[in-house]
């Protein structure tokens, strides 16, 4: 069986990490702004929200090798300023987030919107500006939202396949994450090498819901 | 340092249009739900926009249609106790009275939010959560941390409607204690008739975004303008009649003798007999003579713990209602258990001037 090579592991949990950093900034504003504003063409951002929960990984990762490879201007900025996605593990968050990004904004929405607005009105009147009630009162009820929605991005960019094939490839110590490892493995026969792969997601996607769970306890126990 | 309220706002289903001074003390905005009490609160906290009109105090404007003004509620200081209190769930109780207190240093919160805590009664709650406080405790911070940021109008949304009966009773009395000593105008909505007669110096009737009548509670109760305020303020025996000189009326086959009218004979009025007032007529001990006597039987009779109500069927030729019962009583218990109205139902019965009002049409 030999030595286990671990950078997969570490690979993985890197681009996880990244990804959700990157729908914690975009998809809170989105949530946001569905849950509290009326604005023409809102049906069309929230179409645009969920579209990469259906469609296939393999087409949204067409799309942003389309969007970000050097054919387009924004691919050939990246690639100026120093930054390349396509072939990168940069590459793999940016596709990963993007396809956990429904998740998190979905969540956060649900999170937002079950907050009762006469708190906020309340805020005001106490004479508090907006920025401080958003802060103060609105994030933190809306944390355990967030937080389970950072949980399950963070679940489904660990095990993206599709989406960061297409954009990053799969480049043994550069691209390769667990689950194009896992792939190759069972493609190479290596059984028992995939076995503790297997168990090691296994064993993340675990604790993740757990933490998920929790927090989801924590809204209930508060709000009640 | 009154408020003044003169605007209107047209709305989904009435269109507010309200024109109020609301002095220092107590003034109770009461109607039933969806007469636009909740909504007139929430145009003088500045959370819904009146469509034209004026709110201001003191000289300043917080709302004018004319001059362009419309305060932020942010730049009012308006103390608003909403309903439900809607207390911030995840902060403690000093968390959430010192919630509007801005440019302050930390010590100078503090000392504040320990009066106040003190003055509500609540000291030894500082670092509870508010789901862990009775609704009594919950009203009482809520009005701690409206009454920190000394607020120029003080604004009571049911306060006390989410409260079981005994706890209401004491909390009433607490409020009108607390609130009392402020000496700044308070504009308490409620649609208990007994909340708004034990509470308001000032009572404001409103119905359908409109108010009906202002008053003191006894004026409106003993002297209500029109049927509806009437209505709403408990009275049950309504007749229409004519005038047929300065001290009577015609209602039906009876004529009753009333206070000096000012109507010429003739008029056609409405008039409310308060059912509190009637008598009835002992038959065992002598008694003086009594005015507008007619003689009726109990047909049915209910109580709510503290009261009967009568329904008093009156004998021919007087009948002024002949598909129901002519008249209603309310009496103590303790009356009917010691005249035996249980058991005996014919009764004369007599209606005392001071019971008749005549309302306008």
């Amino acid at each position: 069986m030999g030595e286990i090579d671990w950078f997969p592991l570490w690979l993985s949990l890197r681009v996880a990490t990244v990804a959700t950093l990157l729908v914690l900034l975009t998809g809170i504003p989105a949530a946001w702004l569905l849950a509290r504003y009326e604005f023409p063409g809102k049906e069309i951002l929230n179409g645009l929200t969920s579209l990469p929960l259906v469609l296939p990984p393999t087409v949204l990762g067409y799309y942003l090798l389309v969007l970000l490879g050097n054919q387009s201007p924004l691919g050939r900025w990246l690639d100026d300023i120093g930054w390349p996605l396509v072939f990168t593990w940069r590459g793999a968050a940016v596709a990963s987030a993007v396809a956990s990004f429904p998740l998190m904004a979905q969540t956060a929405r649900s999170g937002f919107e079950g907050i009762d607005r006469r708190l906020e009105d309340m805020g005001r009147v106490l004479g508090r500006s907006n920025l401080y009630i958003f802060w103060r009162v609105t994030l933190p009820l809306a944390w355990p939202s967030i937080v389970a929605g950072m949980a399950l991005s963070f679940a489904r960019a660990l095990g993206d396949f599709g989406a960061t094939l297409m954009v990053a490839g799969n480049i043994p110590g550069r691209t390769q994450t667990m689950s194009l490892r896992i792939f190759d493995l069972i493609q190479a026969n290596r059984q028992g090498e995939a076995n503790v792969m297997v168990l090691v997601m296994t064993a993340v996607a675990v604790v993740l819901l757990f933490v998920a769970q929790y927090f989801t306890h924590q809204l209930h126990r508060h709000l009640k | 340092m009154s408020l003044l309220l003169k605007f209107q706002k047209v709305l989904r289903d009435y269109s507010l249009d309200i024109d109020l001074v609301v002095p220092p003390g107590i003034t109770v905005l009461f109607g039933k739900s969806g007469a636009g009490k909740s909504m007139t609160l929430a145009c003088v906290a500045g959370l819904t926009r009146p469509d034209k009109g004026v709110i201001g105090i003191n000289g300043r404007f917080y709302f004018h249609s004319q001059q362009k003004i419309n305060l932020p509620p942010q730049k009012r200081k308006v103390g608003f106790v909403m309903q439900d209190y809607l207390l911030f769930p995840h902060l403690t109780v000093a968390e959430n009275i010192a919630f509007g207190l801005t440019n302050l240093s930390r010590t100078q919160k503090e000392q504040i939010v320990h009066e106040a805590l003190s003055l509500v009664g609540l000291s030894n709650l500082a670092s509870q959560y508010p789901a862990g406080l009775s609704g009594g405790q919950q009203q009482r911070v809520a009005l701690a941390r409206a009454l920190v940021m000394n607020p120029q109008v003080l604004l009571l949304d049911e306060p006390l409607s989410a409260l079981d009966g005994p706890t209401r009773a004491r909390l009433r009395a607490d409020l009108r204690r607390l609130v009392a000593g402020l000496s700044l105008p308070v504009l308490l909505v409620t649609h208990s008739l007994t909340e708004a007669y034990l509470l308001a110096d000032r009572m404001a009737v409103m119905a359908n975004g409109r108010l009906l009548q202002i008053g003191t509670p006894e004026e409106v109760v003993y002297h209500p303008l029109n049927r509806q305020v009437a209505e709403l303020t408990g009275n049950r025996n309504f007749f229409s009649g004519q005038v047929t000189s300065t001290t009577t009326v015609q209602v039906g086959p009876l004529s009753l003798e009333t206070n000096p009218l000012d109507l010429p004979a003739g008029s056609q009025v409405l008039l409310t007999i308060r059912a509190d007032r009637i008598q009835l007529i002992r038959k065992d001990v002598p008694h003086k003579p009594k005015e507008n006597l007619v003689n009726g039987r109990i047909t049915t009779d209910y109580t709510d713990g503290f009261n009967y109500t009568l329904h008093i069927q009156l004998d021919p030729p007087y009948r002024i209602n002949p598909n129901n019962h002519d008249l209603e009583i309310i009496l103590p218990n303790y009356i009917y258990e010691r005249l035996g109205l249980a058991h005996d139902r014919h009764w004369q019965i007599s209606i005392p001037r001071d019971a008749i009002h005549i309302l306008q049409e």
